[in-house]
């Protein structure tokens, strides 16, 4: 769909539903893997994935469209991970846990995961990489976006996002060769 | 042999419950409606409220100016009148004792203190009695 006529849709006050609509039509499935990625627990993805969804719909009339929509809501769903994660460790710091232990026991769960060794060995070693390497990797890796776009989500340059690219490509690399 | 980034399938290995994202819009779209019928618009409140809580200011603003500036003129007024004219106002007026005393700034001063000043008047029984009485003063330990 386009993402014009989204925006058309979402500007007048009249289809501003319909056009919010068309955006969990078109977007739904994008912010929830890319949120999923991050919480690695579907049922904690599925939260954050709703509650991004409503911030959308109240930050609605805000979007001026300075930047393109998809791109705006990827900041949005970036942003609530960033803080769900960070939440997350200020309580485990306090229940003396470890949040990269728990993620890495919830791959091991198996609990709508799936797949070959290497695989959850690879989810494992990106569980090695700060949050926010984290994700720019996912967004390069997974998603295929461009450094330009993902420079507009995190508000980055695009020269420091390839640095963190490359090291973060080589220390998975790293991890997945050791014994 | 190494392992390479490139060498590995590209795939998430992450699932999801079937007819998952069916249910998702709904669950989406339930939550806003929800929001929406108890979300306050703050805006809104602080809008509508401000006027009148900016009007009670004023007024209260206002009024607590005019009550100096009655007092004060009451006062100037005052001193304008004789101490006759004033006494003779009291005189004729119903106003008790009591009320006069709880008008006065130093009441105290306007109380007898010298009982001496009470010996050259000779008062009965049953003068002092009805004193008493009107004051109520059966139940004040003298």
């Amino acid at each position: 769909l386009d993402e014009s006529y989204i925006i058309a849709k979402i500007r007048n006050e009249e289809t501003r539903n319909y056009g919010f609509n068309l955006i969990i039509k078109t977007y739904q499935q994008r912010v929830y893997w890319h949120v999923r990625k991050m919480v690695i627990d579907h049922d904690d993805a599925d939260d954050l994935t709703q509650e991004i969804f409503v911030k959308i719909w109240r930050n609605l009339e805000k979007f001026r469209g300075d930047s393109q929509l998809f791109t705006w809501i990827y900041r949005i769903a970036t942003n609530e991970c960033l803080n769900f994660l960070k939440k997350k460790k200020r309580r485990s710091f306090l229940s003396f846990t470890n949040v990269t232990a728990e993620l890495e026991s919830k791959i091991d769960s198996g609990n709508l995961i799936s797949g070959e060794e290497i695989e959850l060995k690879f989810q494992k070693a990106l569980l090695k990489l700060p949050d926010k390497q984290r994700l720019v990797f996912n967004m390069r890796y997974y998603d295929e976006m461009k450094f330009e776009d993902i420079a507009d989500v995190t508000g980055t340059s695009v020269g420091a996002l390839k640095a963190s690219y490359h090291i973060a490509a080589k220390k998975i690399e790293e991890f997945l060769n050791e014994d | 042999m190494k392992i390479n980034l490139n060498d590995i399938e590209k795939k998430s290995p992450f699932e999801v419950p079937d007819d998952y994202f069916d249910g998702l819009t709904s669950k989406i779209q339930s939550k806003i409606t929800v929001n929406q019928r108890i979300g306050i618009n703050w805006a809104y409140v602080l809008k509508w409220s401000l006027a009148p809580m900016i009007l009670i200011v004023i007024f209260v603003g206002y009024y607590s100016q005019n009550a100096n500036y009655d007092t004060n003129s009451s006062r100037e007024f005052l001193v304008g009148v004789s101490n006759d004219e004033i006494l003779s106002y009291l005189e004729e007026s119903e106003i008790t004792e009591i009320e006069l005393l709880s008008l006065s700034v130093s009441p105290n001063n306007l109380i007898f203190t010298d009982s001496k000043s009470l010996d050259d008047i000779n008062l009965g029984d049953n003068n002092i009695n009805d004193l008493i009485e009107e004051y109520n003063l059966n139940d004040v330990s003298l």
